[in-house]
């Protein structure tokens, strides 16, 4: 079956709403697959597939009697039987079962047959599996003692004990495995009627906690705690001894708990690891007052099983003082085990003691800081703000970088208080933690505190911030608005910020906005007009730029307009011989080196004749050959097919003048190409 | 609450005889070389094109020691034995073409498995009857009710379960951060992109080669004969290889979908739960396989933009819950050997494997019947639906049983 027969199959449902295609496939498609190998008759197998999954009720009769045909039929071949067994999965009924059930003796389609017998309900398959049980042996009796066990057949108890004791170790295992699953006292008693050989001990011992597991479930606690208390005592297995230790405590998680503490606390190894899934799988919410008792006793190596038990625990209370007493351990491993705890057990009485370990440069450290940073408990950020207000320089700062992880907006009053703190970089980190949490309101405050600083650095701080948090706003054409509302009251210090912004929101209204101040007569608020525009998103200013090029006295400014001018063609929509030209007349303007190599830059993107013939009147200028002869030996190759005996001309041309090793085996390996 | 438990009784049992040190604890920042007694002996089951990336991973972490390999391809068990004396120097590790001979190791305390999905349960289970932590590729199941044979036999015998998608976590971090902080607002849907259910193999027989026990490999699966189209590892779901075929996978639906519906229940929170109906596209009015859960929430099968497209309520904040991580500061691999030290759950626990494939497998189904299905996320059964029940389980090829 092929990628396009899975799309029908798909599809079908909706194909098929109406009504079946049975009718329509005929009757040649089932002929064909009767003679089915490995390997043939995949059309008529995706249809007749088709045609059996998603058959409605009404239809499933005719499918199954077509397919029982194929089971009946003499000349059918096994693969053809096998298909029609996996289909009667899907059909079958009570019908198939004694057709099916003769097939569970042949070596090769006995498994076949269980695949449809297994999923087929009703006591009818029970009796033909357990009747087949006395007629089949060897690897076909093991599948229907498999059967037998998945299915859950109650009456085949009695059978399947007799086999526990089997000589044959495979048929013994297999009904022992199948008692397992069975799992009631029947079962549990059939299990241990038989004297079981030691090669199937740990079969024999799996399948009793199995049934062990279901009685406690089932309400049979009495029998269930037997099974355990034996296993557990007689069994020199140690995942058997674990199991049933963690089989009785399931069993009475209350009574469990003393029993798991004391497993916690003592000294049997399998116990004592068993001990940390009872706690934290196993018992009820009353295990947790007698864990955290406990706690301050624990030596410190189960003090942290104990806590990560604690932690995974859901819906516990917040320890509190218990936590802050592990946080203050002597033990730096039950401190880290304690922080990382945290997240889980700590609320905000914890949050001055975990924002003490920032000042931590290791894992104790980062661990607090990420436990900060994901505890979400009623007071915790109000403690972070308190914490951030006060105390250690560094560590305000990093609980401010706290407050912008934690995502919560609710802090930005507290953040804005702190954005006059007399700590320059607490004042910076607060407007940095702003960035990261402000909304479309905070552009303009943000605007209003930029005016009103003295500091450049803070100045710095807010415009990133007013970037940051204007530039996620889904609006492109209105997220500048506050911005360009402040552009119009500042000075030119705040002008200059704020054309920086401009140019990372991009859209029409900033453009306008941006490019207004090219006239400004202020020198710095007129170069940022330039910068910004140079580093516009889009190619809009193009025609500013070039006007500057042109007409401005700043060779400053020129040469910021001409570097963005080329940087913008290069992503403009502008057609290539028109890019050309404009790369062209941009190189004539150019006084400098540095930007007639970036004319080059973007002429390599833009091959043509005409640039070859440009770039062959630069291959010798002694500032600019090398790029040129790059972008010429580019151009060259890449015009090999489209322009062959062009390329081979500039290959040529090429490989007279330069003596760039390089570029001369590039070349020659380039003309070989066209030879 | 009744108090039948005899606690003398068991109080006894539960003090049994002194032995050495119980427990193996190793802080955060393990040292570069720990003493041997101290590591996490590890063998690995399945080791070609996933497994031998598993066993890399694991050998750079000096709290593990590789003692074995297993696989039914001698090449790649070659190759694996080759890569782990090559990194401890010596010639020390065994390889096993059969891994009941690996698994009946008492000195092994955890193993890797990657073969074909087939084998996962079977594998997985039987370690852990053997008192063997499991560290087990996605997907972690073949069939719904062996996910849960598999959750209850670590839950049993208190076993280390971390199933292998490092992509559940690592790949869409960005989106379940702002899930959890609470900035999508209430979560309406998520579209989820993955591949498309497995189809029936009817490849012909070709000459079979030496190097591969081929029983082996079929194991439960129905018999067929060899081709390397059926068996082959590549990552293509495109009928060149055993992830493109009913046997042995459930197609591009598990294999991708293991990964990103394992997303999808992390990013919305509901790692241990399941739909409660599967609706298949009809051409009509539902264009996309529908998943609905009872809380309201919907997965989409496809449809939306990138592989986990998130729909909330826009303008709503709710509020931001702690974020689950991985422990042990090395990934899925340090996750699961850091639970192995310290008894933990996992990140990928077994459970929240299961329930990821169940969501896979259920659109399989629904998909495969072409019908709408009701589903009953607690009883893991389809109410009602003979026809659906069928499909929960699979008869295995004598003589393997679970």
């Amino acid at each position: 079956m092929n990628a396009s027969s899975q799309l029908r199959n798909v599809g079908m449902a909706a194909l098929l709403a109406g009504g079946l295609l049975v009718a329509a496939r005929g009757q040649a498609e089932w002929q064909e697959i009767v003679k089915l190998d490995f390997g043939s008759c995949e059309a008529a197998l995706t249809n007749i597939e088709n045609q059996v999954s998603l058959a409605k009720p009404d239809q499933h009769g005719v499918l199954e009697a077509k397919l029982l045909a194929i089971l009946g039929d003499g000349a059918a071949t096994m693969p053809a039987k096998q298909f029609a067994c996996r289909m009667l999965r899907v059909v079958g009924s009570e019908k198939s079962i004694a057709p099916l059930a003769k097939l569970l003796g042949d070596e090769q389609l006995s498994h076949a047959a269980r695949y449809a017998l297994e999923a087929i309900g009703g006591d009818a398959t029970g009796a033909a599996l357990r009747d087949a049980l006395a007629k089949t042996s060897g690897k076909a009796r093991i599948g229907i003692i498999g059967s037998l066990g998945a299915r859950g057949d109650r009456k085949a108890i009695p059978a399947l004990g007799e086999l526990v004791g089997d000589s044959d170790i495979n048929t013994a295992r297999a009904a022992i495995k199948a008692l397992g699953r069975l799992g009631t006292a029947d079962a549990a008693k059939a299990l241990e009627a038989r004297k079981i050989a030691k090669a199937v001990e740990l079969c024999w011992f799996t399948a009793r906690l199995a049934c062990a597991e279901k009685l406690g479930k089932t309400g049979d606690e009495k029998i269930a705690r037997r099974i355990y208390e034996d296993v557990l005592a007689k069994s020199e297995l140690k995942q058997m001894r674990a199991g049933a230790f963690l089989g009785l405590v399931r069993l009475d998680p209350v009574c469990g708990i003393e029993p798991a503490m004391a497993a916690l606390k003592g000294v049997d190894p399998v116990l004592g690891e068993a001990a940390l899934p009872a706690l934290l799988s196993l018992l009820p919410k009353a295990a947790v007052p007698v864990l955290t008792k406990e706690l301050p006793a624990l030596p410190a190596e189960k003090k942290i099983i104990a806590l990560r038990a604690l932690s995974a625990m859901q819906g516990i209370k917040p320890l509190g003082e218990e936590l802050n007493a592990c946080l203050s351990d002597a033990n730096t491993a039950v401190q880290l085990a304690a922080v990382e705890a945290a997240v889980q057990l700590g609320n905000a009485q914890n949050v001055a003691v975990l924002v003490a370990k920032l000042a931590d440069d290791g894992d104790l450290g980062k661990a607090a800081k990420q436990a900060l940073t994901d505890l979400q408990r009623d007071g915790v950020a109000d403690a972070l703000v308190k914490a951030a207000g006060t105390g250690d320089q560094k560590i305000r700062v990093t609980v401010l970088a706290i407050l912008a992880d934690r995502r919560d907006p609710a802090v930005l009053p507290a953040l804005y208080k702190l954005c006059s703190d007399e700590n320059q970089k607490v004042r910076r980190a607060a407007v940095k933690a702003i960035s990261a949490l402000g909304d479309a309101a905070d552009v303009g405050k943000l605007v209003g505190m930029l005016f009103a600083s003295k500091d450049s650095g803070d100045r710095d701080s807010f415009a990133s911030a007013i970037s940051s948090i204007a530039a996620r706003q889904p609006v492109v054409e209105t997220r500048a608005f506050h911005v360009i509302e402040g552009l119009g009251k500042a000075d030119d210090g705040g002008r200059v910020l704020l054309l920086g912004v401009l140019s990372a929101l991009g859209g029409k209204p900033a453009y306008e906005a941006t490019r207004g101040n090219l006239a400004s007569t202020a020198a710095d608020v007129k170069k940022a007009a330039v910068k910004a525009l140079a580093e516009w998103p889009d190619a809009a200013p193009l025609d500013d730029l070039k006007n500057v090029v042109k007409t401005d006295t700043s060779d400053v400014n020129r040469i910021l307009a001409m570097r963005g001018y080329i940087r913008l063609l290069a992503v403009s929509n502008v057609k290539n011989n028109k890019r050309v030209e404009a790369y062209k007349e941009m190189y004539a303007l150019a006084t400098r080196p540095q930007e007639k190599r970036a004319v080059f830059a973007g002429l390599a993107d833009a091959p043509s004749v005409q640039v070859l013939e440009f770039l062959a009147g630069h291959l010798t200028d002694t500032d600019v050959k090398a790029e040129a002869q790059v972008t010429y030996l580019k151009i060259a190759e890449e015009l090999i097919k489209p322009k062959k005996n062009e390329a081979k001309a500039a290959l040529e041309k090429l490989l007279a003048i330069t003596d760039d090793k390089n570029l001369r085996k590039r070349a020659e390996n380039a003309l070989k190409r066209i030879k | 609450m009744n108090t039948k438990l005899s606690r003398r009784n068991f109080l006894k049992l539960g003090a049994g005889a002194a032995l050495a040190a119980p427990f193996v604890m190793t802080a955060k920042g393990a040292p570069a070389v720990v003493p041997p007694s101290k590591r996490i002996v590890m063998g690995g089951i399945g080791i070609g094109k996933m497994g031998s990336g598993d066993l890399r991973s694991f050998l750079n972490f000096p709290e593990v020691q590789m003692v074995a390999v297993c696989d039914v391809r001698k090449l790649h068990r070659d190759n694996a034995k080759a890569a782990v004396d090559q990194k401890y120097g010596n010639q020390d590790c065994k390889s096993y073409n059969d891994f009941r001979e690996l698994l009946a190791r008492d000195d092994i305390d955890a193993v890797h498995i990657a073969t074909p999905d087939h084998w996962h349960a079977f594998m997985a289970i039987a370690a852990m009857r053997r008192g063997k932590d499991v560290y087990c590729q996605k997907p972690e199941t073949l069939t719904i009710r062996e996910g849960r044979q598999m959750v209850e036999a670590a839950r049993q015998f208190g076993r280390v379960f971390s199933g292998g998608s490092q992509r559940v976590y690592g790949d869409h971090l960005d989106i379940a951060k702002k899930a959890w902080a609470g900035e999508y607002g209430a979560i309406k849907a998520v579209h989820v992109d993955c591949g498309m259910p497995p189809w029936n193999c009817n490849l012909p027989g070709e000459p079979m080669r030496e190097d591969i026990d081929w029983d082996l490999w079929l194991g439960p699966a129905p018999w067929a004969p060899y081709n390397d189209k059926r068996c082959n590892g590549t990552f293509s779901i495109n009928g060149t290889g055993w992830r493109s075929w009913r046997d042995y996978s459930g197609g591009g639906m598990t294999d991708w979908g293991a990964h990103r519906f394992g997303a999808t229940m992390f990013i919305t929170d509901m790692r241990l739960e399941g739909p409660t109906s599967i609706t298949p596209p009809n051409g009509k009015d539902v264009q996309f396989l529908t998943y609905e859960f009872a809380n309201g929430v919907k997965y989409y099968h496809k449809g939306g933009k990138g592989p986990v497209d998130v729909i909330g309520t826009p303008g709503e904040r709710v509020p931001a819950k702690a974020m689950p991580h991985y422990k042990g500061g090395s990934g899925i691999y340090g996750d699961f050997v850091h639970c192995v030290q310290t008894r933990e759950r996992p990140f990928r626990d077994i459970e929240f494997a299961h329930r990821t494939a169940t969501v896979c497998h259920l659109g399989n189904i629904a998909y495969y019947l072409g019908r709408p299905l009701k589903w009953d996320p607690v009883k893991e059964e389809f109410p009602g639906d003979a026809q659906a029940n069928r499909f929960l389980d699979r008869a295995k090829r004598e003589p393997w049983a679970i």
